[in-house]
């Protein structure tokens, strides 16, 4: 597979507490790779130290961005921190030219591809205004082009959709859906998983500064044992019998209505609930992933962290 | 430490750079300063000169019958005296009084005998009586040694003035100029490095509360952002003070030959560089005591107190002026925190030895180093703890530890 980042086994501590706990995964070119997890789980801490902010107490991370493996080069990725911040007092044009000027683009074409990115984010006439006259969710917009700015093939994006409205959510991940298409990898975090879910491609679930579960985010889905399956049927009909069938767990039940959780293979609870109803639809899907997240974490007798 | 990207230094130099110089701290410090200080000399100088140049009227009654001559040539122009009879003291008494005459002097055979000599004043408290003291002194003298019968030559000769000349054993003079120039620089250092230093610290904790440092930082190493800024503010000081002394120049030029000032360019260089080495220092910790603040207010207690540390040879001035080769001005001078400031008080106030020069220079380089590194850690590590205070323990800690 032709991965871009590789990170093995990295760990940090903050006194004695571990941030950071021997993680390691990898991201391939080209996709979307959800770094998911409670607050506090170590998101911005690993995040930082691929970003060569922290230095790792422990572990590696290396990049690939012409075809062999590298340390850390700055102008080769973007970065958008959890904690927004430039320069208030200076022009939003002006900002956007320095922090891309960092990253090793010329003055000229950082102007230019500025003023086209503000355009597209309805910002344009604000181009020469001081950044404190915008509101938040517009100063959201301009440090969401500040880290794309200089075209990394790599953007790191941390907890982006924090503190913003739905249609700027929405908004935000039509760009990171096109960035992908034009050959971006983005590596996002995150801690509303449902918000991104859709979004990745492969996902990392942290928590305590451990994994829980990573690969893609299909194959994660469908290695999980249980359905959720929602049942309609003929109202008149008794459907008690569900209560103690084995392997199946009631979340709610009402005449004609059964919605639950079913472990087992789905072709035999077909034949089981054809047998005895009359179904006038069903529905059989994964859980969401925080649900995942939560029953493999209560699974291994940890605790979800809860910052 | 990672490897240093001098381009990348270069563009925070240039953003600090022109942020800072259009920023309205410097431009009115840039320009207070030396309104500031004209105005401070120009109340001196006029206060000085309104006195020396205002005429005085003097009447002089002279019961010893063949003093006034003397006096009257002894006198500046700007004393006026007339001779009056003793019969007359009640009239000029009366325009004294009514602002006519400034006073009058009587001189009789015993006073100028004991030299205890009357003079009579509107008010007695107020009345500024140096310059007919003087001359009545100088008067006077003259008088008895010619009524003590010596000849012209042998009078010269007495009263030939006294005066000494200070010189080091190399023969060069000390010049009163040579004194006051070094507390001069002293004093623009101080003030430059503290005007500027607040705005760098200030800036730096700015960047750290609105949290675009984490974004420099996803860019640049904390040492390349340090150093941009330091060389920035460098500049800006530099820059100050050339304005200053452009400024203090052009006004002192008005009223004084500046070669009388006895400032020299063998001198200028080495000052300079000890200026500008000590400026980049300084410049270094204040940065770092940026870095560890939360908000404003801590800033101006603790961290605050710790730039007041440089500033001790300052407090010391006049004692190292005094003995400027004191073995403990010597220790002073190879202790880097304290090594500019004592050095620019010690540069003009004695001849230093090449080797002193360099070796206190080599003292300054080390600090710089030692500082710049650091206050980089100190800096990097600092700049990321956003909710709080940064205490000296932890500080410590920093050092020491990987973050």
């Amino acid at each position: 597979m032709d991965l871009i980042l590789n990170v093995e086994n990295l760990s940090k501590s903050f006194g004695s507490k571990k941030a950071v706990d021997g993680i390691s995964f990898s991201v391939s070119r080209g996709e979307i790779m959800g770094l998911l997890g409670p607050n506090g789980a170590g998101k911005t801490t690993a995040i930082r130290m691929i970003m060569g902010i922290l230095s790792p107490d422990a572990g590696k991370v290396s990049f690939n961005f012409n075809g062999r493996f590298q340390p850390l080069d700055k102008s080769k990725i973007g970065y958008l921190p959890e904690e927004r911040g430039l320069y208030e007092d200076v022009k939003v044009i002006d900002n956007l030219v320095y922090l891309a000027g960092l990253k090793g683009k010329t003055a000229q074409e950082a102007r230019r591809e500025a003023q086209q990115w503000l355009e597209r984010l309805e910002l344009g006439g604000y181009a020469h205004q001081k950044l404190e006259k915008l509101s938040k969710g517009m100063q959201q917009k301009v440090q969401f082009v500040a880290s794309i700015l200089h075209r990394p093939p790599l953007v790191l994006f941390d907890e982006p959709f924090s503190g913003l409205d739905p249609v700027n959510q929405d908004f935000f991940k039509e760009i990171i859906r096109e960035l992908r298409e034009e050959g971006t990898t983005v590596l996002l975090s995150a801690h509303q998983m449902n918000l991104v879910e859709e979004l990745c491609d492969s996902i990392f679930l942290i928590n305590h500064g451990r994994e829980v579960l990573s690969g893609k985010l299909q194959e994660i889905k469908d290695s999980y044992k249980e359905n959720i399956v929602e049942l309609r049927y003929e109202p008149a009909e008794d459907g008690s019998f569900l209560k103690t069938m084995p392997g199946l767990r009631l979340l709610r039940e009402q005449p004609g209505l059964a919605v639950m959780r079913w472990r087992g293979s789905i072709n035999s609870l077909l034949q089981e609930l054809a047998s005895r109803l009359s179904i006038k639809a069903i529905t059989v899907e994964k859980p969401p992933l925080h649900e995942i997240f939560v029953e493999t974490v209560r699974e291994r007798g940890e605790e979800v962290e809860v910052a | 430490m990672k490897k240093l990207k001098w381009r990348n230094v270069g563009r925070v130099f240039r953003w600090e750079l022109l942020k800072n110089i259009k920023s309205p701290v410097f431009l009115a410090t840039t320009l207070m300063i030396p309104l500031i200080m004209a105005l401070a000399g120009g109340i001196g100088y006029l206060a000085g000169t309104s006195v020396a140049r205002q005429e005085q009227q003097v009447a002089v009654i002279d019961e010893t019958g063949d003093f006034f001559p003397y006096l009257e040539a002894h006198l500046a122009d700007s004393v006026k005296v007339t001779l009056h009879d003793a019969a007359e003291r009640e009239k000029l008494a009366r325009q004294v009084q009514e602002r006519e005459l400034d006073g009058y002097l009587v001189f009789t055979a015993e006073s100028v005998q004991s030299g205890i000599i009357d003079y009579y004043d509107r008010d007695a408290k107020g009345m500024n009586t140096a310059l007919l003291e003087g001359a009545i002194k100088a008067a006077l003298t003259r008088y008895r040694l010619e009524k003590m019968g010596l000849s012209e030559e042998e009078i010269n000769l007495a009263t030939a003035p006294v005066m000494l000349r200070v010189r080091s054993v190399s023969g060069e003079e000390v010049s009163f100029a040579a004194v006051i120039a070094p507390m001069f620089f002293c004093i623009l250092l101080v003030l430059a490095v503290v005007i500027s230093g607040q705005v760098l610290m200030y800036g730096v904790l700015k960047e750290k509360r609105n949290r675009i440092v984490e974004i420099l930082l996803s860019s640049v190493t904390a040492v390349d952002l340090l150093l941009g800024k330091i060389f920035a503010f460098g500049l800006l000081g530099l820059l100050q003070i050339t304005v200053w002394l452009a400024v203090g120049l052009a006004a002192a030029s008005r009223f004084i030959d500046l070669s009388d000032l006895g400032i020299k360019l063998e001198l200028l260089l080495p000052a300079a560089l000890f200026f500008v080495g000590g400026y980049i220092m300084y410049a270094a910790i204040f940065a770092a005591m940026g870095a560890t603040m939360k908000d404003a207010e801590g800033g101006s207690q603790t961290q605050g107190m710790v730039v007041l540390i440089p500033m001790i040879p300052m407090f010391a001035s006049s004692a190292i002026l005094l003995a400027p080769n004191a073995a403990w001005v010597r220790v002073m001078s190879y202790i880097p925190i304290f090594t500019p400031m004592t050095m620019l008080l010690r540069i003009p106030a004695t001849t230093l030895p090449w080797w002193e020069l360099a070796s206190a220079f080599a003292a300054l380089l080390l600090g710089i180093a030692f500082f710049v590194y650091v206050g980089a850690r100190i800096f990097s590590r600092g700049l990321l703890q956003f909710d709080r205070t940064v205490s000296f323990k932890e500080m410590g800690r920093m050092l020491r530890r990987n973050y």
